[in-house]
């Protein structure tokens, strides 16, 4: 058992290892567009201007820039849901969890480097769970950073955002990318192929994000709503209402399945 | 005599029985029955695409097989996978390894995956095969990329080595040093199957040869064997020129020319038939040359290919 979880250690730091710079990088690059984002709002605190416009435009388009269909822009909160939490931090989380994701098995594969990993003692489902495990600290790296950066320039910037509602907001964003990363990890383990782990997982992203928006104004969409991970994450502006217990742990539930379900396919195909 | 017949099957490190691979329409593999006996190293033949590299993943579980069964060690190769890998080392045919890495750093991992601790022996081992092992692997060359994949593949001294065209891309030297190591290795009781498109790669380090074309087996023998049926290119000179087809009754003779005074002829097999009628005739000169083991391949397996 322990040697079990030395070598799980050994896959996920040889991974963690590779992915260093990109980490680095994508942790940095939350960072500063949360300082952006919260330098702007003492020029948009207290201009109403841009709320009146968006009160004007139809409901459609409103749910497409809004999670949860709402725009406050009189409080922090309000204003950096939208900006970051509305659509460009969920997404920019998923193309950052989905190329780790993708490349953590299938990318690997399809450039014939797996077989080295493959040909010592270690089952594949062994293989996938340690690289599992480094998408997942890869992810909850980035949404700590998010979180600092969130806390650090909110006061910089006198937005006094609550450490519960930032916890809560970077909370969402990163279980949101894991999700879409394991999407990917999982297609990618199951078929060897990148491209369709990138591919599928990008349109569950985007599906996800599109029912949660069209559940809003189209009544036929509307039960497919709970479905979305995105609204179970995102759905209910988790920066001002904090973030929902069942859904954020239903998604991780859906996630581990995923990762398991491919592990069992993995197991059991050829290699590439 | 049960413990005699156990003994056999123990020492049978590699058992393949009607091993077949299909790839939807494409027979990649055919009804493939191969064995390795532990202390020695089996060299399997054939051109490229005849299924070798097929062969060498099915024994490492990386391809399920469509039929027949493949055991290594005793155990199921496709199901025990984590058994059979513990005990074996593997070289890729195509090796690709972590292009950032030094073959150091990847030996490490390995070392660690493989639970062997730190490896004292790839220094040693890097010495003797001349490989680089603290450049990123992406700036080697082939032939030291090669190497590298050797040094992984050696590590922690397993009892079955499974290669894919160990020696492509290595010079000479290399090479031979490499047929020392396996030789050492194999005389400490190792199995090692080491496939190629080239005999003369094997020639010096096989005990066995096994040839495969078009996913078939075409024939496992001793090399010792091989050489009883390989050809020899005769040329003698007599004092005077004998009969026409004074040698036309010899066994086993081919191609025969006689003018004159010469004789030139092929001989298959030994050459005893032919010195015995010799014998009856004054010669002068006698020149007898082994074909090589190449040649004996194409003249005992080429008549199938037109067929």
């Amino acid at each position: 058992m322990t040697a079990m979880i030395a070598t799980r250690g050994e896959i996920t730091w040889q991974m963690l290892r590779g992915g260093r710079r990109a980490l680095m990088a994508w942790a940095a690059a939350f960072a500063a567009l949360v300082a952006l984002y919260a330098a702007i709002w003492p020029s948009i605190h207290g201009n109403t201007q841009w709320q009146d416009l968006f009160n004007t435009l139809p409901q459609t388009y409103r749910a497409l820039f809004t999670a949860g269909g709402q725009l406050d822009l009189s409080t922090p909160a309000g204003y950096l849901g939208i900006e970051l939490m509305g659509f460009l931090g969920p997404a920019l989380m998923a193309v950052y969890a989905i190329g780790v994701g993708a490349a953590a098995i299938a990318g690997e594969e399809s450039r014939g480097e797996l077989e080295v990993t493959l040909s010592v003692p270690v089952a594949r489902g062994q293989v996938l769970a340690g690289r599992a495990a480094a998408l997942l600290i890869d992810i909850t790296a980035v949404t700590v950073a998010t979180g600092l950066a969130m806390w650090v320039f909110s006061l910089a910037f006198g937005m006094h955002l609550g450490v519960a509602a930032i916890a809560s907001a970077a909370a969402a964003l990163g279980i949101f990318g894991f999700f879409t990363g394991t999407v990917a990890l999982a297609v990618g383990a199951a078929t060897g192929s990148a491209a369709l782990a990138r591919g599928l997982a990008a349109l569950i992203a985007v599906a996800s994000y599109l029912i949660n928006a069209l559940a809003q104004v189209t009544s036929a969409v509307k039960p497919a709503r709970p479905l979305s991970p995105f609204y179970l994450l995102l759905g209910n502006e988790p920066l001002q209402h904090g973030l929902r217990a069942v859904g954020a742990l239903s998604v991780l539930a859906v996630a581990l399945a995923l990762v398991v379900g491919g592990g069992i396919v993995f197991a059991r195909r050829d290699l590439a | 005599m049960e413990a005699v017949r156990e003994m056999a099957e123990s020492a049978l490190v590699v058992r393949t029985e009607s091993l077949t691979k299909r790839y939807g329409r494409l027979l990649a593999l055919d009804r493939l029955t191969l064995e390795v006996r532990a202390g020695e190293v089996l060299g399997f033949l054939g051109p490229n695409g005849a299924g070798k590299t097929t062969t060498l993943r099915l024994l490492m579980g990386f391809l399920r097989p469509t039929a027949g069964s493949v055991r290594v060690h005793g155990l199921d190769a496709w199901r025990d996978r984590v058994g059979v890998h513990a005990r074996t080392g593997y070289l890729a045919g195509d090796v690709r390894l972590w292009p950032r890495l030094t073959a150091r750093e990847a030996a490490g991992h390995l070392a660690r995956l493989r639970g062997l601790g730190h490896d004292p022996e790839i220094t040693d081992l890097a010495k003797r095969l001349d490989a680089e092992l603290d450049r990123p692997v992406r700036e080697l060359s082939r032939g030291n990329r090669q190497k590298a994949g050797l040094l992984l593949a050696l590590l922690g001294e397993p009892d079955l080595l499974l290669l894919d065209e160990p020696t492509s891309g290595l010079d000479p030297l290399i090479q031979q040093e490499f047929h020392h190591l396996l030789r050492e290795r194999v005389e400490a009781g190792a199995a090692v199957l080491l496939s190629s498109h080239v005999l003369s790669e094997v020639e010096h380090v096989a005990d066995r040869v096994a040839i495969i074309r078009a996913g078939r087996l075409l024939i496992a023998e001793s090399l010792a064997t091989l050489r009883e049926k390989a050809r020899h290119t005769v040329e003698v000179r007599f004092a005077s020129a004998p009969p026409p087809d004074a040698f036309a009754g010899v066994p086993g003779i081919r191609d025969v020319r006689l003018e004159g005074p010469v004789l030139r002829c092929t001989m298959q097999g030994v050459v005893d038939p032919l010195v015995k009628t010799l014998g009856r005739y004054t010669v002068t000169d006698l020149n007898s040359r082994e074909a090589d083991l190449e040649e004996t391949f194409l003249a005992l397996y080429g008549e199938g290919d037109r067929s």
